[in-house]
């Protein structure tokens, strides 16, 4: 069997569009456990805000250590599939300390806020993070992040003494039905 | 240099030992995650998977998750060294025709 090289070429194109997209789907499914796993926390997060607004700041400390130290046990759990899966994987979860070691920096560099500021400022700032990996990974990311903050500032502006519960929803149960899609996606 | 590999070459089997090959050894792929990422019709990869799977390239294992048949497939090691090769043999074949143009 002989192959010319327009045959070889087309070929390689082939092998080169399915592992992107083998790629995609793995990243798309281990990515929407965190997309849950981060939303159910912040939905959480706000309805304790909400119910005991004394006490919101141990509380948000307590859903960032659960939601790393969850981030990485379920990379833990579920094996990645590729060897570059567990790399980005790995990459992913430093992104994430990474976020919120420049996010409490910046917090305390704009300081004093408000709580109300400051329950806008976190989200805003991961879903700017959302935006930008869209500009890479797709628009399903760029969609999410502009959606998110879109529903964040009408809370801000609107939403009165329900704002934490509108947090609840739009930021909590934006991040669970972004990790659905995901999922049925990858 | 090793020669054409013509179990693998046929285009939709390349596509499906790439798709495999991205995956960790151990790793499986299900069935209808396989027809997505190749866009085979169920018919068409069937028949394509047996043939890999006389060749030696590919497992297929099928079992019930809860009361549902699914139908899980993975690279064996030959099948992973095949392609490694066939996938060689075509870039070769390229850096040749670079060479002499």
């Amino acid at each position: 069997m002989t192959i010319d090289p327009n045959d070889a070429r087309t070929s390689l194109d082939d092998i080169a569009a399915v592992e992107r997209l083998t790629y995609q789907a793995i990243t798309y499914d281990h990515s929407s456990f965190q997309f849950i796993w981060w939303g159910a926390l912040v939905f959480c997060g706000y309805l304790w805000c909400f119910l005991s607004p004394e006490h919101a700041r141990l509380g948000w400390i307590v859903v960032a250590a659960a939601g790393v130290s969850g981030s990485f046990a379920l990379r833990r759990v579920r094996r990645a599939p590729s060897s570059r899966d567990s790399k980005l994987g790995q990459r992913l979860g430093y992104a994430q300390l990474a976020l919120i070691g420049f996010g409490l920096v910046l917090a305390w560099l704009i300081s004093p806020i408000s709580d109300r500021q400051m329950e806008a400022f976190w989200p805003t700032l991961v879903m700017f993070c959302h935006f930008l990996a869209g500009i890479w990974l797709g628009r399903f990311f760029l969609l999410s992040g502009l959606t998110v903050t879109a529903l964040i500032v009408i809370g801000y502006v609107w939403s009165g003494p329900w704002y934490p519960l509108w947090l609840a929803v739009s930021v909590g149960g934006g991040l669970i039905a972004s990790g659905l899609w995901l999922r049925r996606m990858g | 240099m090793n020669g054409a590999n013509e179990t693998i070459h046929q285009s939709m089997r390349l596509k499906i030992m790439t798709a495999l090959n991205v995956l960790h050894p151990e790793t499986a792929l299900e069935f209808t995650r396989l027809k997505g990422l190749v866009g085979a019709t169920d018919g068409n990869l069937g028949a394509h998977l047996d043939t890999l799977e006389r060749a030696g390239y590919v497992t297929i294992e099928k079992l019930f998750v809860g009361k549902k048949p699914q139908t899980r497939i993975k690279a064996t090691p030959a099948g992973r060294r095949a392609f490694t090769e066939h996938v060689a043999y075509l870039r070769e074949i390229l850096d040749a025709r670079g060479a002499s143009g």
